[in-house]
């Protein structure tokens, strides 16, 4: 990877690093707060199956790797890097989650380690990815530390629309309403919801100029687009949703149909967080 | 992947290498995750889930305004979570049932515990107290 043409690396100072961790731990705030202040997340650290928590975690780092691949902490060198900058969002999403937890007087001596680890694990999953993404988007990056310009290939695409998808959705798919909805929701209202996710997930790359919104290059037409793009990342995100569902067990008393009826309203969330991710990283 | 192509303000610049102190940090968070998920493993396989088991205990009872409150602590021994843990308690003389109390707790997890408060009008150290689990829902 290193080039013969004299490119150097240096090593980041120890003040750089810091302000790095600082912005580690915004990140972690503000895209854990609504999920540590709310009940329910808090249930599930214990009302979870320990080994489902315990994939989610394992899912989570090479999601991270993945992300500090496309934008995080530094212009990263090469995969060994990624994976420092993945593990230091998770040591700073737990010190984040464990300190606002026990704040809240959520962590107490009449609660088993159990219970407590659950807790603390489960909001590690958006702090650390919170982390990572405020390295990336709040970043100032003054001289040398400017961020690179992401360029990812086509699977690095999908992959981002997989993040984004469970950034949005990892709050919701534990909720009762995702059921309730699948259940009040008409065929043709089904349908519906599943045409308005695809335009919605296009529309914002392509068609709403955001900033960072793609445009199809002149060989390119729009179905093929919209094919490679729009639909392959929908189907990510319902094996997104689906496996969701799973890891809070969603899926373990319903009939494949509510399931798949439940996946496709969790991918509405999941179809805009996708759209976003491809706009934001 | 060709997303390493250094910006054009550092052109000889080939990225950021990792400092000790960083590495110091990410072994933190590597040694979290391996622990996080040893321990779920760990909890998994030597308390496999079964059922809740619940016992309540009363601690302690304090006068207040309107009676007196008796605290009680729920104990959950299981290894499943109950939801909706219905408290029950009779303050009694003998067969005859003077006051009824009743408290519920949303969850009570797996070898955790739980206080509740129960209230009376009449001292409870003067009469009978039972207090018991009636009811809990599985989450």
């Amino acid at each position: 990877m290193i080039a013969a043409t004299g490119p150097r690396i240096v090593i980041r100072s120890r003040e750089d690093f810091m302000v790095g961790v600082a912005r580690a731990i915004a990140g972690a705030l503000i895209f854990s707060l609504p999920m540590i202040m709310t009940m329910e997340m808090w249930q599930l650290g214990f009302v979870m199956d320990p080994l489902r928590l315990g994939l989610l975690l394992l899912v989570v780092v090479p999601a991270l790797v993945g992300l500090s691949r496309y934008g995080g902490f530094r212009s990263t060198v090469c995969l060994r890097d990624d994976i420092a900058d993945a593990l230091v969002g998770v040591a700073v999403a737990f010190v984040t989650a464990l300190s606002i937890l026990w704040v809240f007087g959520q962590l107490t001596g009449e609660m088993s380690t159990r219970e407590m680890v659950g807790k603390v694990a489960l909001q590690m999953v958006p702090g650390s990815i919170g982390a990572l993404l405020a390295q990336n988007q709040l970043g100032g990056g003054k001289g040398k530390e400017k961020r690179r310009k992401s360029n990812p290939s086509y699977w690095g695409e999908l992959f981002l629309m997989g993040v984004g998808a469970v950034f949005l959705s990892l709050n919701i798919a534990p909720t009762e309403e995702v059921e309730l909805i699948a259940y009040s929701m008409s065929p043709f209202q089904q349908v519906i919801l599943i045409v308005a996710s695809l335009i919605l997930m296009h529309a914002f790359v392509y068609l709403v100029e955001f900033q960072g919104s793609h445009s199809r290059k002149p060989e390119e037409t729009f179905w093929g687009v919209f094919l490679r793009f729009t639909v392959a990342g929908y189907a990510v995100v319902l094996m997104v949703s689906l496996f969701l569902l799973w890891v809070f067990a969603r899926t373990d008393e319903n009939g494949l149909q509510i399931i798949l009826i439940m996946a496709v309203v969790l991918s509405f969330p999941g179809a805009i967080g996708a759209a976003v991710a491809r706009l934001a990283l | 992947m060709n997303d390493n192509k250094p910006d054009n303000d550092s052109e000889e610049l080939l990225g950021i290498g990792t400092s000790p102190l960083e590495w110091v940090f990410a072994s933190f968070g590597g040694v979290l995750v391996v622990a996080i998920i040893g321990y779920l493993l760990y909890s998994n396989f030597t308390r496999p889930p079964g059922i809740p088991n619940l016992i309540v205990e009363q601690t302690e009872t304090q006068k207040v305004d309107a009676g007196f409150v008796v605290i009680a602590h729920v104990y959950n021994k299981g290894d499943a979570a109950a939801a909706g843990v219905v408290i029950s308690a009779e303050l009694r003389d003998g067969e005859t049932v003077l006051e009824e109390s009743e408290a519920t707790l949303d969850y009570v997890p797996q070898q955790s515990q739980r206080r509740v408060g129960l209230q009376f009008t009449r001292a409870p150290a003067e009469h009978q107290l039972q207090i018991r689990v009636q009811s809990f829902t599985r989450p």
